[in-house]
């Protein structure tokens, strides 16, 4: 068993289940959980399957699991898909005034053992006085006393969200408080967990959330973003601070404009971003090799989702590795990022634009549906920790006959912007020379490949190692980047405290690649497994080209689902088994 | 900026780059340039206070023979990378070329969206009415029926019309040249620059390699002021695209329509209304203290 309480609820799109599942999360934190939280939902606006998925527990917690102590459906399309997967001896809770079973759908349920509740929400929600649409606070008042929770803190939860108009908050609070009376709270549930009630400075916020607000931080003034899943909520959050930052935000017409205004603000000295996913980044590449040739700062989100083409818009995948790291045409440096979780979101964010500055160059920060949309808790990331760091661009009282692309021996030539006292430049997508005047000759063509070239080894000495997680007599180890990052660390907590020894390479900066770490490591591994939420094992195929490092397995998973913890664990746990056959 | 004729100190030469041009004898660019350089030293603008973006074609192999600070960028690409130096700097004057190839086919959303979006930068299109440097495809401004390199049986695409396309889209400043007319193309361009908003010049310029059916003469048969057109309102859009439709005999050169009432994108931001900075003196460290507070 798990050391952590689930509970997954299913409903059509559109009818309040995210509400429902933030609140319970919200208000769990605030008891002294720590919680985590993934929504999944088909590419519709109302109807269909989604669901909502809370994980909590009193240590820490960033992933989702299969299972679910307690199955919540609030139509029949929910109902059946959820019957079907809910586990032996879980509880199951359903609308009875929505959905009508029959007796084939209650054996499935028996058969299980499952602990049945039915709940006839809307009529309750009638009874009390309150509207159809506030059956979802019954539920939530139902719940939360199964929980054998205080009913103060669902109740203020409840009214922090739901605070349009004093009738609203009172209707709210109402149905909550009706919907304790309904379900008997069963004592044990809880009982294995130990919540610190530490002070309410822990935030819920998801990865994009994170990017959003790592941008804003970070001196961001222009954000340019052609709407596309899973990266529109970060033009949607950054629209909704818009008017208490001041930032510029702009929906563009095309992914190809966005990247052209994002380059041409960075060009004039603001810091500008866009974000898109695999099939927007595409459109993009061509102003990738745009950004690397006139050495222009471009910093693009590409969050990850499966393809090819149009794919599965509102699923995860980390498929597009290959084309973060090769598309765009013609030879030039390049940084890719694939932060880890919330935090990193937020951090690597500043970081990614201070490097896009340093080396004149572009910086992707691959993200994935996962962490775009997944609810992280987390403490408040720390705005003393971020710092503005420009580069070699040169503000005032410089040498006025200085060339723009000089030939330097770290790569990196001083910049300047257009509208200074200096002197003029083209920033020119033709092969240019030193002022950047288009260019034919085969002396000064080699010259400045190699100058653009040497940025590589100038950002390779500057970025840090992988990280490794876990104990160093490791019997199993796993390498893993971007998102996997807690999935597999909260998989090891699982598996230590059954006494197996685990380690974990993770990265979060993977091109270009260390390996300095990864030698090591790999060579202590008695077995190591790769991790990857693809088919072809790009990060493995990215190593395998830098690297004499051999997997004894390549755990790779594409069914547009990202991994689940008992997956990690059931494959520790298969190959320490195969070891153990070995050596008997 | 103020156009000021009295204190001129610095002359079209500033303008010089010492890069030899390397267009055709005869082209039209040469007589466009020069418009340009004259426009900018008439408004006693100095190189760095100008940034000129540039398409990839005959146009844009004049990007390393003017002397401002230049962006040339990817085929159809120079309207958006002014408009985003727009964003971050409108203090600039900012200018973007480009031929009918790469404005009317490759980047046309490009100029729809910077009009509608009434960017403050200043569009020059030189129309030779084909691809010139991939030595001379069609392109939507070559007349319908004509033979060119990649159809000889002739185009059978329907012709567009720069000027019309660009009210449609809502420009608030068109103007029409002829690279036959150096002065009128520098007042033209100086009017343009001058507006405050999304400023499109078209400019029929003669290619001597490649158009021998709208060249010089033939359009030296047809142009007239628009100035000498009785009782034109050149505030009045509809007006505008009937008078400039290739079905008249004439093609008029000059204003043709300007609406100085509209906003340039930058004020038409609600929650940027009254401030004065520019986006490029921004960048520092924003607090998100209070914001984290919303996610407890």
């Amino acid at each position: 068993m798990l050391h952590r309480f689930s509970i997954k609820i299913g409903g059509a799109s559109g009818t309040g289940i995210n509400t429902v599942g933030m609140i319970l999360s919200r208000a769990l934190k605030r008891i002294g959980f720590f919680t985590f939280a993934y929504r999944e939902y088909p590419s519709l606006i109302k109807g269909g399957y989604a669901s909502y998925k809370i994980e909590f527990s009193d240590s820490e917690l960033n992933s989702t699991s299969k299972y679910a102590d307690i199955n919540i459906a609030i139509d029949k399309a929910s109902f059946t898909h959820l019957a079907k997967e809910a586990e032996a001896s879980t509880i199951f809770i359903y609308d009875s005034d929505v959905i009508q079973l029959r007796e084939d759908d209650m054996a499935i349920l028996k058969e299980k053992n499952i602990q049945v509740f039915s709940l006839p929400l809307s009529s309750k929600a009638k009874e009390v006085g309150g509207d159809v649409i506030m059956t979802n606070s019954i539920l939530i008042g139902a719940v939360w006393n199964l929980l054998g929770l205080s009913p103060e803190i669902i109740t203020k939860a409840v009214i922090d969200v739901f605070n349009k108009t004093k009738e609203i908050e009172e209707n709210n609070k109402k149905c909550t408080i009706a919907g304790f009376k309904f379900l008997d709270t069963q004592t044990k549930l809880l009982e294995r967990f130990k919540p610190q009630e530490f002070a309410n400075k822990r935030i819920s916020i998801t990865g994009n959330e994170a990017i959003s607000f790592g941008a804003i931080a970070s001196g961001v003034r222009a954000y340019f973003a052609y709407p596309m899943t899973p990266s529109s909520s970060i033009l949607h959050v950054l629209a909704k601070y818009a008017d208490k930052t001041g930032m510029v935000v702009k929906q563009a017409e095309d992914e190809i404009t966005a990247a052209n205004l994002t380059l041409g603000a960075n060009h004039a000295g603001t810091r500008a971003m866009t974000a898109t996913s695999g099939g927007g980044f595409d459109l993009m590449t061509e102003s990738v090799s745009l950004s690397g040739m006139t050495e222009t700062p471009f910093v693009v989100v590409l969050g990850q989702r499966p393809g090819p083409a149009t794919g599965m818009p509102t699923w995860t995948a980390q498929s597009d590795l290959n084309i973060a790291i090769y598309g765009g045409h013609g030879e030039f440096p390049r940084i890719v990022l694939a932060p880890g979780d919330a935090d990193e979101c937020f951090y690597l964010t500043a970081q990614a634009h201070n490097l896009a500055e340093k080396y004149q160059t572009v910086v992707i920060i691959l993200t994935d549906k996962y962490i775009g949309e997944s609810i992280y808790s987390t403490d408040k990331f720390d705005n003393n920790k971020i710092k503005i760091e420009r580069g070699k661009m040169l503000f005032e009282n410089f040498d006025k006959e200085k060339e723009r692309y000089e030939y330097t021996e770290d790569g990196v030539s001083e910049r300047w912007l257009p509208g200074d006292r200096a002197n003029t430049f083209i920033a020119n997508s033709d092969e240019h020379d030193i002022h950047g005047n288009s260019i034919e000759d085969a002396i000064l063509t080699k010259k400045i490949i190699e100058k653009r070239l040497r940025k590589e080894k100038s950002i390779m000495d500057s970025i840090p190692e992988p990280i490794i997680y876990g104990t160093d007599n490791a019997d199993i180890s796993f390498v893993g980047w971007g998102s996997t990052k807690h999935i597999i660390l909260d998989a090891m907590d699982e598996l230590e405290r059954q006494g197996k020894k685990i380690n974990f390479l993770h990265y979060s900066y993977v091109y270009p690649l260390k390996v300095q770490t990864l030698s090591k490591f790999a060579a202590k591994a008695k077995k190591l497994i790769l991790v990857e939420n693809n088919a072809t094992g790009q990060f493995g195929n990215l190593l395998a080209r830098y690297t004499n490092v051999k997997f004894h397995e390549r755990f790779l998973k594409y069914e547009g689902r990202h991994f689940f913890v008992e997956e990690i664990i059931e494959k520790a746990i298969e190959n320490e088994k195969g070891s153990k056959a070995k050596n008997s | 900026m103020s156009y000021n004729l009295r204190n001129k100190q610095v002359t079209a030469l500033n303008f010089n780059s010492p890069v030899k041009p390397t267009w055709c004898p005869g082209c039209g660019n040469f007589a466009i340039f020069g418009a340009l350089k004259s426009a900018l030293a008439d408004q006693n603008l100095t190189p760095t206070d100008v940034l000129i973006t540039f398409d990839i074609g005959c146009n844009g192999n004049g990007a390393d023979k003017i002397n401002v600070y230049g962006f040339k960028g990817l085929h159809g690409r120079s309207i958006p990378i002014a408009a985003g130096a727009y964003v971050a700097n409108r203090k600039l004057q900012i200018i973007a070329i480009g031929g009918d190839g790469g404005i009317m086919d490759e980047g046309i959303h490009h100029l729809i969206h910077a009009i509608r979006n009434n960017y403050d930068i200043t569009i020059i299109m030189h129309d030779n009415e084909n691809f010139g440097l991939t030595t001379g495809q069609e392109t939507p401004t070559t007349p319908k029926n004509q033979p060119m390199v990649a159809s000889p049986w002739g185009v059978i695409a329907e012709r567009l019309n720069p000027v019309q396309f660009a009210l449609i889209a809502g420009a608030t400043f068109v103007a029409q040249g002829f690279s036959g007319d150096q002065k009128q193309l520098k007042d033209l361009i100086v009017a343009a620059m001058q507006h405050n908003g999304c400023s499109f010049i078209h400019i029929f310029q003669h290619c001597p390699s490649y158009n021998k059916f709208e060249d010089q003469d033939w359009f030296k048969k047809r142009i007239v002021n628009i100035d000498k057109l009785n009782g034109y309102d050149r505030t009045n859009r509809i007006k505008a695209i009937e008078t400039v439709d290739y079905s008249n005999e004439k093609r008029y050169t000059g204003v043709i329509f300007e609406d100085k009432t509209a906003l340039p994108f930058m004020d038409r931001i609600p929650y940027r209304k009254g401030k004065k900075s520019l986006l490029k003196d921004e960048v520092r460290v924003y607090n998100i203290e209070e914001i984290l507070e919303e996610f407890v």
